[in-house]
């Protein structure tokens, strides 16, 4: 029997140890009276439903740092294949953004967002510039252009964009940790064609890491990542994939890792555009919708699955297929002439065309471009006032939350006689009590008669009977029983206002029967 | 949005049960003002027979118009329509009465005196839920296959492009 490689003991002992390290580490956590301090409440921005602790950073940061000292300690020789700008470019983002991570998660404590996005720039940017990991090229459709400094700052802005991202999406049990651990296989692989064999032994370290916190995340989950374990791994995969692009016999471009990190980029991109679809409809302006686009919600591509009636577990899956599949697009393009590599991201942006789709995240985007935003302050001057008297907080709220525009709404008090009933097109009088019905009717009669205007009396006690016989003389008072029907009201109000059919603004018709105005 | 999107999307048709007059006119008034379809009884029997024909998609309720043992009552209307959801209209005072409910067939409560934006909200996300559960089957299926098929097709072609050049 011969005697097994390095390398094969390696990979039979440190994967298992990673895998074993980080599964009893956060066992032991979550058991701990620690765990305490990282709780995470439900929320309206949560999908949880009980207190789970934010622990799992923690234990993966400490596992990985475990692993790579007994790596260090067992296999020297092949520790010595990693450049060392990397191993302590990733040792420096560690310790840092296992310090804000830790602060932020701890639930006593908080920093302020801004400020953490900050520092991650600053962290960035250190080690751009300290440890020359920047882009140094970027190759597009099988022409490499060199970008000198300018790479920098490319570089600051992607390991910051794909460090939040890591951060935004984990949402759901086991999404963030299965899709960065698909993307440290995609960058072992690309770094194995490289033949940088380091930086595939620093994948297979974090790789193990995560699936040992995997059996902690499934669904339901005991503990999750927290901001501490999503940027931590967010931030060195972002630095693993620079530094694949920058190795002497690589064949991955800008392109290809772009692909690597291709689903927490789709999402990040998807909310933003949509926030900013959002925020120009809803009358910002440029600058300001631009603002918006930074702005916490919870219509992610997990969270729109999850409304769908998935489950945590179905939506993992299917995400983690989406993001594999990124994967296998990124180490194809890698490996094929530029034209077929072309062919498989036009297949790829077909393919997230679709996703998007079904997933109804146009639909701002087009309804931006069908409808004319309403500029309140040339349409008011057009639009039809209707005074409505006496009114209860229900019926109030129903006429506004209808939103026909074409309607100018004013709410007056019964005893005040204001003047915005000189000029309305139309009053609606609502009589409260039964026993004063008398009086509604001679105050809408009188309405009526001085302002010229048509009257709407709304009252429990109309028919036959109790309609006193001056309804028949005067024609301008129309009664309504209750309850009350938004549309026919609506639609009464467009025939006494002489509101021609084409001018009114359409909606769904109610059906007959319930049609109860008894006209004057 | 618009109102006609607005209809578009709260097509729903909802059914009132209440012997109440005055919550029943309120709930009309506020809910036809959301934009629903609403259909309004005053009886356990006369809501069963308008159910019958119309097959609303939710049906709101209030304390005094159930009977003893609503359980059966709630499994009467799923003879006609599988999913219907069902909401009670309770009081702060009867809200214990109510509460086991919840675990059954009923999926939320709608306070009494009414907080209108909460209900308005509660009821879109029934809406979107439902809605959205509706094409669930299909997207579920569709888009796990997108997913399993597009790395075999992607591999496939890596395969292919290997094989062509050897």
């Amino acid at each position: 029997m011969g005697t097994i490689s390095p390398s094969t003991q390696f990979l039979l002992v440190i994967p298992t140890a990673a895998i074993a390290v980080s599964y009893f580490l956060l066992l032991f956590l979550i058991k701990s009276p620690l765990c305490k301090f990282f709780c995470d409440s439900p929320g309206h921005r949560k999908v949880h439903q009980r207190v789970v602790p934010r622990i799992g950073g923690l234990a993966v940061i400490t596992s990985f740092l475990l692993i790579l000292w007994l790596w260090r300690f067992l296999f020297p020789h092949l520790f010595s294949l990693v450049d060392i700008s990397v191993l302590r470019s990733i040792l420096f983002a560690t310790v840092c953004i296992a310090t804000v991570g830790t602060i932020d998660d701890i639930h006593l404590l908080e920093i302020n967002n801004k400020a953490k996005f900050l520092l991650e720039i600053l962290i960035a940017f250190e080690i751009a510039v300290l440890y020359r990991i920047y882009f140094t090229e970027i190759g597009i459709a099988g022409h490499m252009f060199q970008l000198g400094w300018i790479g920098i700052p490319i570089s600051v802005l992607w390991m910051v964009g794909i460090t939040n991202a890591s951060n935004i999406i984990d949402g759901v049990d086991s999404l963030a940790s299965g899709v960065l651990a698909i993307g440290f296989i995609a960058v072992g692989v690309l770094a194995y064609n490289a033949g940088a064999f380091g930086v595939v032994y620093i994948c297979m370290i974090l790789v193990g890491v995560i699936i040992g916190f995997m059996f902690h995340n499934n669904s339901p989950a005991r503990a999750f990542l927290g901001d501490t374990g999503s940027l931590f791994l967010g931030m060195i995969l972002s630095i693993l994939a620079v530094h694949v692009t920058r190795l002497p016999d690589s064949y991955s471009s800008f392109v290809v890792v772009l692909l690597v990190a291709g689903f927490p980029i789709l999402d990040v991109f998807a909310a933003m555009t949509r926030r900013f679809v959002r925020a120009v409809r809803q009358g910002y302006s440029w600058p300001k919708a631009l603002g918006r686009m930074g702005l916490p919600d919870n219509e992610h591509i997990h969270h729109r699955l999850i409304y769908r009636g998935m489950g945590h577990q179905q939506t993992s899956f299917l995400l983690h297929g989406i993001a594999a599949t990124f994967c296998a697009s990124a180490i194809i393009v890698s490996r094929v002439p530029a034209l077929l590599g072309s062919l498989v991201i036009g297949y790829l942006c077909i393919m997230i065309f679709f996703i998007l789709y079904r997933l109804n995240f146009y639909d701002s985007i087009f309804k931006m471009f069908r409808r004319v935003p309403l500029h309140h302050g040339s349409d008011a001057l057009r639009r039809i006032k209707v005074a409505v008297v006496n009114t209860d907080e229900i019926l109030r709220h129903a006429l506004l939350s209808f939103k026909q525009a074409s309607f100018a709404f004013s709410f007056v008090d019964s005893n005040a006689e204001p003047k915005c009933l000189e000029d309305c097109a139309v009053a609606i009088i609502v009589n409260q009590d039964e026993t004063l019905f008398v009086n509604s009717f001679k105050q809408a009669s009188e309405y009526a008669q001085k302002h010229k205007c048509f009257v709407v009396l709304i009252s429990d006690v109309i028919n036959g009977e109790s309609v006193p016989n001056e309804t028949h003389t005067l024609s301008r008072v129309t009664f309504y029983r209750r309850p009350v029907y938004i549309p026919i009201l609506m639609e009464k109000l467009y025939t006494l206002a002489r509101v021609p059919k084409s001018m009114r603004e359409p909606f769904a018709q109610q059906p007959k029967e319930h049609h109860r105005v008894a006209a004057g | 949005m618009s109102l006609q999107d607005d209809f578009r999307k709260h097509r729903t048709r909802l059914l009132v049960i209440s012997k109440d007059g005055r919550l029943r006119n309120d709930l009309v008034t506020l809910l036809t003002g959301y934009g629903y379809f609403v259909d309004y009884v005053d009886s356990r029997i006369g809501g069963l027979r308008k159910f019958r024909e119309t097959k609303h998609a939710i049906v709101i309720i209030d304390v005094p118009t159930l009977p003893r043992e609503p359980s059966h009552f709630f499994r009467s209307f799923r003879v006609y329509s599988r999913n219907p959801i069902f909401l009670i209209a309770a009081k702060d005072e009867e809200m214990i009465k109510v509460e086991p409910y919840l675990k059954k067939e009923v999926y939320d409560i709608v306070n009494i005196p009414l907080k209108m934006v909460y209900l308005n909200f509660s009821l879109k996300r029934l809406v979107d839920h439902m809605e959205r559960m509706r094409s669930n089957e299909f997207l579920k299926t569709a888009i796990i296959l997108a997913a399993l098929a597009t790395p075999i097709w992607l591999v496939l072609m890596y395969v292919l492009f290997l094989w062509w050049n050897r």
